[in-house]
């Protein structure tokens, strides 16, 4: 009975697997057909969500995002083929009353958009990218709307608008980055674009169900800066203000942070929209903090002061005569009016800006010495600070140096740095001669998480010694008080150390007589003021501030002290009160009511002199 | 008589084999059945799915937009100008209005705000003690 029954179940099973695997063979290769019809099949990529941009407070504060949107395009083929009622109503909507809907929608010109659709030859008219779902809940609905085609995009969001632009920079019609942060850090930014492979509809509309691959997209990394936003605003319309008041043609600034060297506030004048890059004018695009040199003129001459007072050549009461007919130097510099002792220090040399003792100075330590020390405070090189174009200056070799260069190098002639150079040199002033690398980018996460990169403080070289910072620090006080160039730089409650400089630009190959720039760079606190009796040091310096405003015409206030250190002074107050700075000379707060009582005695002071 | 019995078991056989069969065919129908029934749901499934996915890119998409309105209207620029708008004068606090307190509640040393304070205490201090007829005033008005 058994075997019979084998011998019966035996056929019958192996029939009916075979049929079914026939059949699953028959099948699958039917809906492979099937599948493989090019007409159904689709594949497309993906595009990854660019990165964000923020700022020092991380991410609750976004300074640049993509943001979906929807790009609206005009089809007036499809327009006048379609025939839209509204809802009860029996006659089709004209051509002008979808016209005004769609202007009214997305603001635009009623008259242009109907001018648009009556084109039937060009279809497809790009009319507008929104992100606003009022516009595009009006948009598709095909009872008041035809013609409109729809396509999903993103849209790169620039939140402050044309502040920040040459640090964050743009991008191009392709998404990708063509200036500042933008193009250098294209490759994270970007991210990777993900794939979908599925099927259509015959109205060209995917079948979810049949899809078949979909990788999704990596998103692209974000990137943390050390700018503040706020400190950015502050700057930036005291730089705006400051170039409408003295009547320059641009202007730049910067702020570092004086232990760190990390930048808080950057911001150069002309400026230009990020969403009209390419529209913009040569001049605006140029990040003049980074990507422009110029000869800096005297403040350079606490360079030279630090050079001395580190070899020991010289310290800060060291006398020299103010003659210029020595024969000990070859063709020295002039000095204005407002140099007049015989005899003059190495401190009052820079409080009254003295280009006969500076030059006298330079030539005594010698071009070799200085050249070190100039190359040690970062001039000739690349500060390497996070944005694309740096340029390193021009700082020729001593040996190249003509005996006239060597009493014009010590006073800021001859040679070329950048703004960024200029404020690092400060604040390895501020830091006790220890120069830090200046970063503008503190963090980068990727998509899912990860940090990337992290910046940490790097030493980018010791130039002078701890007490040759200190002492040079307190010389640079003098210049903005009462008897300084620079009195308009005095903060009340604060201690400043700086130095102004009025370069002559060049014009023609020879030195402008109407033409200058005006540069303040400052140190606050300077460092040098101790801010209780019985402190054991003195307040550590907190920010260093540094302001160029460039003259394309003659203009009565051109030197540094008068137009550079005012905005220096606003940009520096605003600085110390949001970053919470306690006073290093809490009794100028004590004596003086407001600002305006201290500066009418800073200026009565100055008179008396 | 054997060659009956021999008929009858051949016929036992073909009706054991036909209820086989009928067993299997109704099998079959089953599992064609169930086949069909579980595709229709996950292809249920799979659409539900779909529209969920689409949704949550929706909603995804949505709140990206919702955030990048709020980022705007947070820029300096935008509140310094809804401020104005408002007659609202904020500024930064000043040096002098921040006292910053230990952990047990004294405040650290070298402070503007406590120098002032204290400035403002031994003014009022001196002037009590100059005049007796302000001194008066100031205790009639603490009384009242």
């Amino acid at each position: 009975m058994c075997s019979e029954n084998k011998r019966f179940w035996l056929p019958v099973i192996a029939l009916l697997a075979f049929s079914a695997y026939s059949a699953q063979k028959l099948f699958r290769t039917h809906f492979e057909t099937d599948a493989a019809e090019p007409r159904y099949q689709f594949e497309r990529d993906v595009p990854a969500c660019r990165g964000a941009i923020y700022d020092a407070t991380g991410k609750s504060s976004a300074l640049v995002k993509s943001v979906p949107c929807w790009e609206y395009r005009l089809d007036p083929v499809a327009m006048t083929n379609a025939v839209v009622r509204p809802r009860g109503e029996k006659i089709p909507r004209t051509r002008e009353a979808i016209c005004r809907s769609i202007a009214n929608a997305l603001s635009l010109d009623y008259r242009k958009v109907l001018e648009m659709s009556r084109n039937t030859s060009n279809r497809y008219q790009y009319l507008a990218q929104s992100t606003d779902p009022a516009a595009h809940k009006i948009l598709s609905d095909r009872r008041l709307v035809s013609g409109v085609v729809i396509e999903d995009r993103q849209i790169r969001q620039y939140f402050e608008g044309k502040r920040l632009c040459h640090v964050i920079g743009a991008i191009n019609k392709e998404g990708v980055g063509s200036a500042g942060i933008e193009l250098k850090y294209e490759r994270e930014l970007s991210g990777v674009p993900g794939r979908i492979r599925g099927c259509r509809d015959a109205r060209g509309a995917e079948i979810y169900e049949k899809r078949m691959e979909t990788v999704a997209p990596i998103p692209g990394a974000d990137i943390r800066l050390t700018i503040d936003r706020n400190l950015q605003y502050e700057a930036e319309t005291a730089l705006a203000d400051g170039l409408a008041k003295y009547g320059a043609g641009s202007g730049w600034c910067v702020v570092l942070d004086a232990q760190t060297a990390d930048v808080l506030a950057m911001a150069s004048l002309p400026d230009f929209n990020p969403l009209f890059f390419g529209r913009a004018p040569d001049a605006s695009k140029v990040n003049r903090v980074t990507n422009f040199t110029y000869e800096p003129g005297s403040v350079m001459k606490v360079i030279t002061a630090c050079a001395g007072i580190d070899l020991g050549i010289v310290g800060p009461d060291s006398l020299y005569t103010t003659n210029r007919d020595d024969d000990r130097y070859y063709r020295l510099p002039g000095d204005g009016r407002h140099v007049w002792d015989p005899r003059m220090s190495v401190r009052d040399a820079l409080v009254h800006s003295s280009n006969i003792v500076m030059g006298k100075l330079g030539c005594d330590m010698g071009p070799k010495n200085l050249w070190n020390y100039m190359k040690a405070f970062g001039f000739g090189s690349k500060t390497g600070v996070e944005l694309p174009g740096e340029e390193g200056g021009i700082l020729p070799h001593w040996q190249k140096w003509d005996k006239v260069k060597w009493s014009r190098a010590p006073i800021g002639q001859g040679i070329s740095v950048t703004a960024m150079q200029l404020a690092s040199a400060y604040q390895a002033i501020a830091n006790d001669g220890v120069r830090m690398k200046p970063h503008i980018i503190s963090k980068i996460t990727s998509g899912d998480g990860r940090t990337l990169y992290e910046a940490k403080g790097e030493v980018a070289a010791r130039p002078i010694s701890r007490s040759t910072a200190r002492k040079v620090r307190e010389m640079m006080l003098g210049v903005a008080s009462s008897e300084g160039t620079a009195r308009r730089a005095a903060i009340r409650g604060y201690s400043v150390a700086g130095k102004t400089g009025t370069a002559q630009k060049v014009v023609n190959g020879k030195y402008s007589d109407s033409l200058y720039r005006a540069t303040f760079c400052g140190i606050v606190p300077s460092g040098a003021v101790y801010r209780n009796k019985g402190d054991q040091a003195p307040a550590q310096p907190r920010i260093v501030v540094l302001v160029t405003l460039d003259f394309d015409h003659r203009a009565l206030y051109h030197q540094g002290g008068n137009s550079s250190a005012p905005v220096f002074k606003r940009i520096a107050m605003a600085a110390l009160r949001y970053l919470e700075v306690e006073p290093d000379r809490p009794d100028e707060l004590l004596d003086f009511e407001d600002e305006d009582e201290f500066d009418n005695v800073m200026k009565e002071r100055t008179q008396s002199t | 008589m054997k060659r009956n019995r021999k008929v009858s078991r051949q016929m036992s056989i073909v009706a054991q084999n036909a209820a086989h069969v009928a067993a299997i065919m109704l099998m079959l129908f089953v599992m064609v059945i169930v086949n069909l029934l579980a595709n229709s749901s996950c292809s249920q499934l799979m659409k539900s799915i779909g529209e969920k996915e689409r949704l949550l890119a929706k909603l995804e998409d949505e709140r990206s937009r919702e955030s990048a309105r709020w980022e705007e209207m947070k820029t300096p620029e935008k509140l310094e100008r809804a401020l104005t708008r408002h007659g609202l004068a904020m500024r930064y606090a000043k040096p002098s209005q921040i006292v910053r307190l230990r952990a047990d509640g004294t405040p650290f040393p070298g402070q503007l705000s406590v120098a002032k304070a204290m400035q403002r205490d031994t003014a009022s201090a001196v002037a009590m003690s100059a005049s007796p007829a302000r001194r008066r005033v100031a205790s009639t008005t603490k009384r009242r």
